[in-house]
């Protein structure tokens, strides 16, 4: 990484959530702690805080941090993606708003700390040389992915700091998390960043190596560990060892309530000690806070009545108060997980006896600690426990435990100036493939598209080809687009058939020249940059073999973008249960599938099958954090997952796995983008579009074709003599079926008829009127057959419609009489007109 | 999202002119028309809402961007209540080194909405503090009638669609109205001369033309429904001709739309003397706008031309597609002293 800054002061930027003296956590506190080092050390690196979730949406938290950062560091906040004014971020917010819980959720987090960033090297005028994120959370994400495309961060080396990763946590707490998208896809994107990062650092060897072999990662290259700086503030000092007021000291736990700090071997092995004895003086207190009332309950009932006394919990004190119960007692640490413990250290600096987990990588299997020298060590069971306990009493630490710090390698230029793989950069070439076009309309769309691509100054320097998959069963060489697509200089491939059979897709891009491919798929369009940033991530990243961006989702008729469409990327965990893995709009390289190949058996959902299986299958797969293009709302009505489609993924992983069962015995319940949104109703302001279409010449003196409220649909009344014609627009692409509801409302008449036509709007009424008396259909008009709607009762009509490319594709909806009755009081009233399209 | 830069409907249909790179053009989401001519100016766009008051942070980015991306000239198309706090907030945080431009689209017609005299009262005073650098319109000679005003006329471009996009047309003739349900817009006028016209099969409509059926025969009237986009660019392209003979106008977008897509649209005198002498004018111009026995006569005219020499009539609306841009360009650029 060259940088024209190398001889200033390297600018680096902590990532955090949490920030001392406004937060207690342990991260916050270590933030803090480096700030102040710095300055100690002659402020070698020019440190800078990136401040996200709750706390940057405090100003009047932040204000105070400003001030108790004077002359340490400077602060920066991410910003309200919702209040941006550009189009990806902006809707990035509102779909994180809409969905915290879940990937979309988990996606703008990443992304608000990504546009933080680049709006915090806008402030400083200069990029940031090391921005380092904590493991937690994953929000790393976003920004490595920006950096490996050649998007940002060229001149900065992005590092993760292993504190403690909800994956490792969840590991450790096995039994106590459900299973969920959002758990998914934080965990997923904490494995992203650990194994995407520039550098990795770690607190203690073993839990360094612990981390990384549970990631798979034991082999990765540019990974530190150096012990922090561990600083007490003027209250936190050591103070002279106090003399207990008996042999039998008080013993304090005092991190929070939750199950890998195991609270319960400590509230275990206080009842036991005070059963064996029990008249001991002391008291055991639980001096803390938790967010699981459940869980602190069930501790809570571990203490017997008559030991309530002697066994507190003390879950409100404040910090002072806590201070003051650490000082006289001795400090139990009994967890089965930790990354470092800063509060161990704390406590032992204050001078307090520490009873700390030997079985807890961070303790016993660390060199600081030393068992008897500086703290009591236990073998992780309660009988233990007590046992030393027991010894606390006559023991005292023969010297303090070693805090000394390493040099951090955030200060020396040199430590964290990774050189980046520098692959031999491979030709910038590629070809465009839009598939999937049933109409000459969508051949248009992809022209549309074409010319753009075609026209676009940053793609004129790569060689792209572009190339269109055309069905020929329904075009040929006298299809008009056909040679308008030629003329713009793409190149029309007729396939078989009318429907995309996905092996004739796959045949076609393994028949290519090029080794990357783009898929554009129908009533999709690729953005311009998206094209030229991919191609270019492509050539740089060799061994990206999937890489896509965000779709917007456009509506024609209300002229908005309604939705965003974001996508995870490589995340294996999520890609089990989800389908947005991957947006349609994607860069391919060919390889990929002689090892994942589409998969007919998926169906419609082949390529969600595809690019789902391929990042279970740990194919690299990137998205990249700009739109890779936009879609017609009209295309986004399909369901983009099914049970089926996930049950097959989920045994497919078990089988893969070798497990003993087939996970086929899971009954997944939710999983996502099931919705099927290919049924579309009128809504009533449609209705009342209707336009009286037959007879043209009005032979009574009120309105038959009129939207009545009140009857609650629009009235197609009979005439005596005639068919009486409402025709409705109906603009859908690709319609299938359409049904109606329709009410003979009022119960004194003779009863009526009722018939639909489906055809474009310019056909003659003549013709209507003559193939709905013979019941006849032809190539632009379709006609059903007539059905008696008898007095004061209720029907409903189905017609299937053949996929027919009309213009302004109309619905005619017709009434008469009952055969040689009048037509006296008919109130004929169409209630729901309900198209299913294909 | 009511708010944003470089959305694709602001740009897919642009122009790109060298030279308009430190343009930022304001329209305003909810005024179709006017934001469809943004759309098809050069340079940068920003779409704001008229209703919805932009928040600080909004106004914040929109500096923000703006500085970023280098900006010198903003032009607003179009004013509001919003877009004068943004001129005001422009002003004052660049204070002079982003210059403010305004370009309206009103005609004095529409001064009996009472907010048209308002906005033009609010503009006539912005100038006079010095925060608009200079103001235009796109109504011809409206600088002959108020002094602040710009004497040159900004000339709108049509969008830019690529002629491989055009659709073949119908094999029965049709006229297609895609006129609002307005007084001004004179829809009923329109669709009785289309019916009147012996040389067209149909005439399309996207509103229907209610209790019409009760005193005309409409046999010939076809309604197409609400269409946006390049929905309604194809429904234009399909059609022999476009009706927008309404009785008072800047520079319509919806004539331009259709020319973008090859068809001719008929219209009032729309006054622009450059284009004096041009042919397509001339063949598309009507004087008989609330004739329409008259209108039905010029209608006719124009289709017979351009149903029987359908090359002739491409020719003639790309010929003055060219020297409309170069003309709008060149007027643009120097509106804005670029």
């Amino acid at each position: 990484m060259m940088s024209v800054f190398k001889r200033q002061k390297p600018q680096v930027c902590f990532v955090t959530n949490e920030l001392f003296p406004e937060d207690r956590g342990g991260i916050g506190r270590m933030m803090y702690n480096f700030a102040v080092y710095n300055r100690d050390t002659g402020g070698k690196a020019d440190v800078h805080f990136l401040i996200g979730g709750a706390l940057a949406r405090s100003p009047e938290r932040i204000e105070r941090l400003a001030e108790a950062f004077r002359g340490l560091a400077t602060l920066h906040v991410v910003p309200d993606l919702k209040a941006s004014i550009e189009p990806l971020p902006h809707l990035m917010g509102w779909a994180g708003q809409s969905d915290p819980h879940g990937p979309d959720g988990q996606m703008a987090r990443s992304f608000e700390y990504y546009v933080g960033l680049l709006d915090a090297q806008r402030v400083l005028g200069r990029d940031f040389d090391l921005v380092e994120f904590p493991d937690f959370g994953g929000w790393g994400q976003v920004s490595m992915e920006a950096k490996r495309a050649g998007l940002a961060f060229g001149n900065t080396c992005l590092s993760v700091r292993v504190h403690s990763t909800q994956g490792i946590l969840y590991r450790v707490e096995r039994y106590a998390h459900e299973a969920g998208s959002w758990i998914a896809s934080q965990l997923d994107a904490e494995a992203f960043t650990l194994k995407n990062a520039d550098i990795v650092v770690g607190h203690i060897p073993s839990v360094l190596d612990s981390t990384l072999a549970h990631y798979g990662l034991a082999e990765r290259e540019n990974v530190r560990c150096e012990f922090p700086p561990i600083l007490m503030t003027e209250e936190e000092a050591p103070k002279p060892i106090e003399t207990l007021p008996s042999f039998e000291p008080d013993f304090i736990f005092s991190s929070r309530l939750q199950q890998f700090k195991r609270p319960d071997i400590f509230v275990r092995a206080a009842v036991a000690f005070l059963e064996k004895h029990p008249d001991y003086q002391g008291v055991f207190r639980l001096v803390s806070y938790g967010w699981d009332e459940g869980y602190i309950e069930m501790l809570r009932s571990i203490v017997p009545a008559q030991l309530e006394e002697r066994i507190q919990f003390i879950l409100d004190a404040r910090p002072s108060e806590r201070l003051d119960f650490i000082a006289k007692s001795v400090v139990v640490q009994p967890s089965d997980y930790e990354s470092l413990c800063l509060f161990a250290y704390e406590a032992a600096a204050m001078g307090r006896k520490v009873i700390l987990n030997g079985a807890c990588l961070a303790f016993g299997a660390f060199q600081r600690w030393k068992d008897r020298e500086n703290c009591l060590l236990f073998d992780g069971t309660v009988p233990d426990l007590v046992r030393i306990m027991e010894d606390a009493a006559d023991w005292a630490p023969q010297r303090a435990v070693d805090m000394k710090p390493d040099a951090p390698y955030w200060q020396k230029r040199e430590s964290f100036d990774v050189e980046g793989a520098n692959p031999d950069a491979l030709p910038e070439t590629g070809t465009v493939l839009f598939y999937g076009a049933e109409s000459r309309s969508e051949l248009r769309e992809f022209l549309g598209n074409i010319l753009q691509l075609k026209s676009s100054v940053s793609l004129q320097e790569h060689g792209l080809n572009l190339r269109v998959l055309a069905a020929a069963s329904l075009f040929d060489e006298t299809t008009p687009e056909v040679a308008r697509i030629r003329d713009a200089g793409a190149e029309v491939v007729f396939v078989s058939g009318q429907r995309l059979d996905p092996d004739a897709l796959q045949r076609e891009i393994e028949g290519l020249q090029e080794a990357v491919v783009l898929l554009v798929p129908r009533g999709c369009e690729a953005s311009e940059s998206f094209v030229a940033t991919g191609i270019s991530a492509m050539a740089r990243n060799p061994e990206i073999v999937l890489l896509g961006g965000h779709i917007e989702v456009f509506d024609r008729v209300s002229d908005r973008i309604v939705e965003l469409r974001s996508y995870s990327g490589e995340m294996p965990g999520l890609a089990l249960m989800n389908s947005r893995i991957l947006s349609a709009i994607c860069f391919l390289r060919r390889d990929v599938l002689s090892r994942v190949p589409f998969d007919y058996r998926a169906g419609d959902l082949w390529f969600e099958a595809f690019s789902r299986a391929a990042v279970i299958a740990s194919e690299k797969v990137s998205v990249l954090p700009m739109l890779a293009g936009r879609m017609d709302s009209r295309d986004a009505l399909t369901p983009e997952n099914s049970r089926a489609l996930t049950s097959g993924l989920v045994d497919v992983a078990g089988m893969g796995a070798g497990l003993p069962g087939r996970l086929l015995s899971l009954d997944l319940q939710r999983p996502r983008g099931l919705h099927d949104r290919r049924t579309v109703e009128l809504s009533e302001q449609q209705l009342a579009q209707a336009v009286q279409f037959s007879p043209s010449s009005n032979p009574v003196s009120w309105r038959p074709v009129e939207f009545h409220s009140n009857l609650g649909g629009l009235l197609v009344h009979p005439l005596d003599g005639h068919v009486t014609v409402a025709a409705l627009p109906a603009s859908f692409k690709r319609p299938k079926r359409v049904e109606v509801v329709i009410r003979n409302s009022n119960k004194r008449n003779a009863g009526g008829e009722f018939a639909l036509a489906f055809g474009g709007a310019g056909i003659s009424e003549d013709v209507l009127l003559q193939q709905a008396r013979e019941g006849l259909r032809s190539e632009d008009l379709e006609v059903g057959a007539w059905q008696a709607v008898p007095p004061g009762e209720t029907t409903r009509y189905v017609m299937s419609l053949k996929a027919t490319e009309i213009p302004n594709p109309t619905l005619f909806l017709l009434t008469k009489p009952a055969e040689h009755e009048t037509s006296d009081h008919c109130h004929l009233v169409c209630r729901e007109v309900r198209f299913t399209l294909s | 999202m009511k708010t944003s830069f470089n959305e694709l409907n602001t740009t897919r249909y642009m122009h790109k002119c060298p030279g308009f790179e430190t343009v930022l053009q304001v329209a305003h989401r909810e005024w179709h028309g006017i934001r469809n001519a943004t759309g098809a100016y050069p340079g940068n766009k920003l779409l704001i809402s008229c209703d919805d008051p932009l928040s600080g942070d909004e106004i914040d980015n929109i500096l923000t961007w703006i500085e970023r991306h280098e900006i010198r000239k903003v032009v607003f198309q179009g004013y509001s209540r919003n877009a004068d706090t943004l001129l005001l907030r422009i002003n004052a945080h660049f204070l002079g080194e982003v210059e403010c431009f305004v370009v309206t689209h009103v005609t004095t017609t529409q001064f009996e909405h009472y907010f048209e005299i308002e906005q033009q009262s609010l503009l006539l005073q912005r100038k006079r503090m010095g925060s608009i650098k200079r103001l235009g319109s796109v109504k011809p000679d409206f600088g002959q009638a108020f002094d602040s005003y710009w004497t040159g006329t900004i000339v709108n471009f049509a969008p830019n669609i690529d002629p491989a996009l055009h659709v073949e047309k119908s094999a029965e003739v049709s006229l297609y109205a895609p006129l609002d349900v307005s007084w001004r817009k004179n829809m009923y006028t329109n669709i009785i001369a289309g019916i009147l016209c012996d040389n067209v099969q149909w005439v399309k409509t996207s509103n229907f033309p209610n209790g019409l059926p009760d005193i005309h025969n409409v046999q010939k009237v076809v309604m197409t429904g609400y269409l946006r986009g390049m929905d309604l660019f194809e429904e234009m392209g399909r059609s022999a001709a476009i009706l927008v003979a309404t009785l008072a106008e800047c520079q319509p977008m919806t004539q331009l739309e259709a020319l973008a897509m090859g068809t001719p649209a008929i219209t009032g005198p729309l006054g622009i003397t450059e284009f004096e002498g041009d042919p397509l004018t001339e063949l598309t111009t009507t004087y008989a706008l609330d004739n329409p026995f008259l209108l039905s006569k010029d209608i006719g005219r124009l289709v017979d031309v351009a149903v029987s020499d359908s090359k002739a009539m491409s020719e003639m609306i790309s010929g003055h597609l060219e020297m409309r841009h170069s003309l709008a360009a060149q007027r643009f650029a120097e509106f804005l002293d670029l």
